[in-house]
């Protein structure tokens, strides 16, 4: 066991209006998976054996072994898995064998959870409309893709009507939070 | 039917008297209500102005809003919503509005044609800028800014629809709720406060009910639609490519409210259909701008939608649509009758007719016709045709955007039943089916081509900027013939009001003047945006510490709790020196830095340094491309320095890569060119190589990494890393690289470099561990005397050791340039090398990087001084280069500099001078070479 305690980049940040919350959340590992030149034959096969689902479509994440998955861009995936295990992208090399490539990217990023606490969701698109470019009432859930909000990088996740996910670069990310909020105050205050 | 709420009594303020207006007024309906008639001074003339129109097309009634310390210039009156406690102010005025000092240009109008000032005001030169245009703009123009702090706020968004509706009058509403029915995503945007258009201001019937019934029936249906959006007060300023619009949605009018005073909203939009009505004009005669002449629309809407009575009014019309207006006196140019003038410098006493009869009146309503509100389409290069019939340009639909539909007035459909049908229309064509067609008047306009008076005095075409018949015949018989170039000598159709009154009726008095008709005299195109925008809005929330991302290291909290000054470095923040107390300024902390560090051990966070993992069977080839030198020959566990050239041969950036395996590398590059780095690499796996199996990510975010140098820097690390793994000079030799455990099984990568020129190594863990590391490692340095160094030691140690860094590599140098010629693998090619070999670029007397010291050693050196040969006189022709970077060296104790000096390698030992001359500094200098501190290298291998 390491002498070195792990930091979350927003120290677990969490702020509540009455319909909404904004809170830093701990997603456990992110590993990008890059498909090898002319290996999708083998990857396909790999990737199911490993995280029992076939890979998921652009703009989708889904529900796999250990955590979900994400297409990141062409030939590409974000695997997002619950737990810390450092060695992450090791192991998942090491399952997939040589027709992918992993990559850490647990510590680049960080994760801020936007929910409704009820069932009414107003709130929630009510201020992602003024801070994120995409129609995320219409998505479906499940929807998942890469943008930019206030200049900065963010994907964004949604995993049910009242829960979106946030994942914005680590070193960034206080910069993305403080406009987040300053939206929803405006918004909801 | 008025819309009036006369039991809600709000109070207001203009120019400092109290008056009082009921909710649901315009600042200009209470205005008018209050039977104020000067609202403000015009733009060059000064002379008095009223209000002329009902909304956003309104160009005389400009006015300041007042609020939390400063005020919001030329806010027209018809579109501020009256609110408690209003404080509005006129403009342009010397002295008091009613007794405005600058009226005085008004009788000096024979000097003071248009384009006066391009003839006069020649000589001396010199007054131009210090005399004549501070007087012009002093005596002319529109409102003042307060130069005050912008107390408000603003706020961007973003909307996503099938169908954006541009205008909630008949024929947008229809529209709205067609496509709502039928479950299409729309937003139904209109600039107004209330929905409904001209039919809250006419006394129109639908399905024999008062139209207000069904325009509220039609909106309580749209509000129930989960499918629409409603927005009012929100106007669409802008059509773009890819179907983006631009729409400034106003939230309040007063200033210095606590929620954002206005919203941008970016909406996309599969298709939008334009419904935003048609503008009414006047016609041009002699002193039309008297106060109390009006747009018969605005007289209507005053009257209907206000419940004001304009006493004693007379109509002067063109058309039928003016004759719905009630008159005591009626003059229909179809008849021959017409006004040639207007008494009364204050407001309309008496009007002259054709005949030569003087009548008494105090208003007089105009109406020229009805211009279709097109702007919209022109902003995708539509250009709108003339309707000869109509008498105004309407949309062609060979022109349109595809993406777009004009129905309704904006289509030359001027009857309310027309609006309907083309609303019903458009609903069929984008695949729903329409609602009943209501019933209502479908009145003809039948309008006739009358568009001014010709006579001695000056008939007003552009209230807004005072440009008048005569200056457009003016402008004509000086040569500006084309429409386009007439707009620009005498202003007309400019500012806020963007000629939405006066572009036809100027189209139709230079058409007049040049013997032409309207087609062919042509229109000015139309571009963004429609209405106003303030500038805080583009902003958003852009500002203040919203401003631009901020990036933070992970060693930044540790960093801020030991005193660290912090510079930015592109959107990093970095520790540029970590003060001590009893150090008297910053030369003091950097000087320490680097003794400390140099004696034993010092710590610099080097996070910031773009980090690219590269994996690939084919990464070797891949960096082979990118770099001058080869890597696919680097052994696992080893690092090697790059140089990474532009596709022209000049330097792009530096760094080291690591081999970690053999389809695994990882490479560095400078703070500031990671994006653009990272950019040409994926530009150059897309589009030159796509057929290699190489991967790239950006880990710069992923790790936190520091750089560890000094005599001391090996024990320091010993107890860090954990015990299996040596590090000893051996097992762990210069540019070696490793992945290992730390502090009990934490993962890190450890890697042999040095910046710095002393036995050094750079460390990285992941991002969560890095605050926990640096403590750590300051922790167990004390035994050593460890010091955390910023980036100015660390450009002073750089300096020494004559590393170039960004500003060498400053996008005009080349490999020979920085004395990293020899990199240049002869064996392959690579990006840059061809282009590189030009001949200026390696003609001997090129420029070559070398070092300087100044020959007295109390002469301080300053970074930009160019080269002279001693004796000649600086400038360009006697210009050898010039000195890069600068330092004091608190090893060498003197100062020390790195330049580009022409064949600087073959001149060691010169002395020349640095001549800075906006210091006004000329020091002499000896070339000596760059490599200024342990030359030979000795203490990095140890």
């Amino acid at each position: 066991m390491s002498k070195l305690s792990p930091t979350l980049p927003l120290e677990s940040f969490s702020k509540h209006w009455p319909d909404l919350t904004v809170e830093e959340h701990y997603t456990g590992e992110l590993i990008s998976l890059a498909i090898a030149r002319d290996e999708e034959s083998a990857f396909k096969p790999a990737f199911k054996k490993t995280f029992g689902k076939a890979a998921p479509e652009p703009s989708q994440i889904i529900a796999v072994k250990g955590g979900f998955a994400m297409w990141s861009s062409p030939d590409q995936y974000l695997i997002l898995l619950e737990g810390e295990n450092i060695n992450a992208d090791k192991d998942i090399a090491k399952k997939m064998g040589a027709c992918a490539y992993a990559t850490l990217q647990s510590d680049g990023w960080a994760s801020i959870n936007v929910k409704s606490d009820t069932s009414k969701n107003a709130a929630l698109y009510d201020v992602l409309e003024r801070f994120i470019p995409l129609n995320l009432r219409q998505a479906p859930e499940g929807f998942a893709t890469r943008t930019s909000a206030h200049h900065i990088a963010v994907i964004v996740i949604k995993y049910s009507e009242t829960e979106i996910q946030l994942l914005t670069p680590r070193s960034s990310a206080r910069s993305f939070l403080d406009a987040l909020i300053h939206t929803a105050d405006n918004v909801l205050s | 039917m008025s819309l009036i709420d006369n039991t809600q009594v709000l109070s207001f303020t203009f120019n400092g008297k109290a008056y009082q207006g009921y909710e649901g007024d315009t600042l200009a309906s209470a205005l008018l209500r209050n039977k104020v008639r000067v609202v403000g001074r015009s733009f060059k003339y000064h002379r008095p102005r009223g209000i002329m129109g009902v909304g956003s097309e309104e160009p005389n009634a400009l006015v300041e809003i007042h609020g939390a310390g400063t005020c919001e210039p030329n806010r027209r009156a018809t579109t501020i919503k009256l609110f408690d406690g209003l404080n509005a102010k006129s403009q342009n005025h010397m002295g008091p509005l009613n007794f405005d000092v600058l009226a005085i240009n008004d009788f000096m109008h024979p000097f003071l044609a248009a384009g006066f000032y391009y003839k006069t005001f020649m000589w001396p030169k010199a007054f131009w800028e210090k005399l004549y245009e501070p007087v012009i703009r002093r005596a002319a123009g529109l409102g003042t800014l307060s130069k005050a702090a912008d107390p408000d706020s603003y706020d961007k968004g973003f909307l996503h629809c099938d169908t954006l509706i541009i205008g909630a009058g008949p024929a947008g509403l229809q529209t709205a709720l067609n496509l709502g029915l039928a479950g299409h995503n729309i937003i139904l945007a209109d600039d107004d406060f209330r929905m409904g258009g001209r039919l809250l201001s006419e006394d129109y019937e639908i399905n024999l009910a008062p139209a207000l019934n069904w325009v509220n029936e039609t909106i309580q249906t749209l509000e129930s639609l989960p499918n629409v959006r409603l927005m009012s007060r929100t106007s669409i300023y802008g059509v773009y490519d890819h179907g983006i619009y631009g729409g400034l949605e106003t939230t309040t009018d007063e200033i210095g409210s606590s929620k954002p005073r206005h919203i941008l909203w970016r909406i996309y939009a599969k298709s939008s259909i334009l419904a935003a009505g048609a503008t009414e004009r006047p016609i041009a005669f002699a002193n039309n701008d008297r106060p109390g002449v009006m747009l018969a629309s605005a007289v209507r809407s005053y009257k209907n939608r206000f419940d004001i009575d304009l006493e004693n009014t007379a109509l002067l019309t063109n058309n039928d649509d003016g004759l719905q207006t009630d008159a005591a006196h009626i003059f229909d140019t179809r008849n021959g009758s017409y006004v040639t003038d207007v008494g009364g410098r204050k407001g309309v006493r008496s009007l002259t007719l054709n005949t030569g009869e003087k009548i008494a009146a105090n208003h007089l309503a105009v109406s020229g016709g009805w211009n279709p509100n097109v702007h919209l389409t022109c902003h995708k290069r539509a250009r709108p045709k003339w309707d000869e019939t109509l008498r105004c340009f309407v949309p062609d639909p060979k022109t349109l955007p595809s993406d777009m539909s004009v129905i309704g007035a904006a289509n030359g459909q001027f009857s309310t039943h027309a609006a309907f049908k083309d609303a019903n229309d458009v609903t069929e064509k984008l695949g729903a089916k329409p609602s009943s067609l209501p019933q209502t008047e479908d009145a003809p306009i039948n309008v006739s081509a009358f568009w001014h008076v010709k006579g001695k005095k000056r008939a007003w075409v552009d209230f807004q900027n005072d440009v008048t018949a005569k200056d457009i015949t003016l402008a004509h018989q000086e040569g500006f013939s084309s429409v386009e170039h007439v707009k620009r000598y005498t202003t007309l159709g400019m500012a806020t009001d963007q000629g939405r009154t006066s572009n036809v009726v100027g189209l139709a008095v230079l058409a007049d003047t040049t013997g032409q008709s309207i087609p062919e005299t042509g229109t000015t195109i139309f571009r963004p945006p429609y209405s106003p925008v303030p500038i805080g809005a583009f902003a958003g929330t852009h500002r203040g510490q919203h401003f631009k991302p901020t990036r933070l290291t992970p060693s930044h909290k540790y960093a801020a709790e030991n005193g660290a000054t912090f510079i930015e470095t592109g959107y990093w923040k970095r520790s540029q020196w970590l003060a001590r107390s009893g150090e008297k300024g910053w030369r003091d902390s950097v000087d320490r830095e680097v003794l400390m560090t140099r004696s034993s051990v010092g710590i610099c966070d080097v996070t910031t340094l773009g980090k690219i993992d590269v994996q690939g069977r084919d990464a070797g080839k891949f960096l082979n491309k990118v770099y001058v030198n080869t890597f696919s020959t680097l052994k696992v566990g080893k690092c090697r320095y790059g140089l990474m050239l532009r596709e022209d041969g000049i330097a792009m950036d530096d760094g080291t890569t690591a081999r970690l395996s053999e389809t695994h590398f990882v490479t560095t590059t400078t703070t500031a060119k990671a994006g653009p780095v990272f950019r040409h690499l994926e530009f150059v796996r897309q589009c030159l190589y796509p057929d290699m199996d190489v991967h790239l990510i950006s880990t710069t975010d992923q790790w936190a990494q520091f750089s560890v140098a000094g005599p001391n820097a090996r024990k320091l690390l010993e107890k860090i890393v954990d015990p299996e793994f040596d590090i000893s000079n051996e097992a762990f030799p210069y540019m070696a690289c490793g992945e290992l455990t730390i502090c009990g099984g934490a993962r890190a990568r450890l890697f042999r470099l040095s910046f710095s020129g002393e036995l050094a190594y750079e460390i990285s863990v992941p991002a969560r561990y890095g605050d926990a590391l640096i403590r750590e490692m300051m922790q167990k340095g004390e035994a050593f005397d460890a010091v955390l160094y910023g980036t100015e030691a660390l450009g002073v140690m750089r300096i020494e050791k004559g590393h170039a860094a960004g500003n060498e590599l400053n996008g005009t140098t080349t490999a020979q340039a920085l004395g990293l010629g020899g990199f240049v693998s002869k064996k392959k090619d690579c990006i840059g090398k061809v282009l590189s070999q030009r001949e200026g670029l390696i003609a001997e007397d090129s420029l070559q990087m070398v070092g300087f010291i100044p020959v007295s050693s109390q002469d301080k050196l300053t970074n930009g001084a160019h080269f002279i040969p001693k004796g000649e006189t600086p400038s360009p022709e006697t210009d050898h280069g010039y000195m890069s970077s600068v330092a004091w060296s608190p090893m060498l104790e003197t100062y020390i500099g790195l330049g580009f000096l022409k064949n600087g390698q073959n001149r060691l030992g010169e002395v020349i001078q640095a001549s800075h001359l906006m210091g006004n500094s000329h020091v002499d200098v000896t070339v000596v070479s760059p490599h200024f501190f342990d030359p030979k290298g000795e203490r990095l291998r140890v």
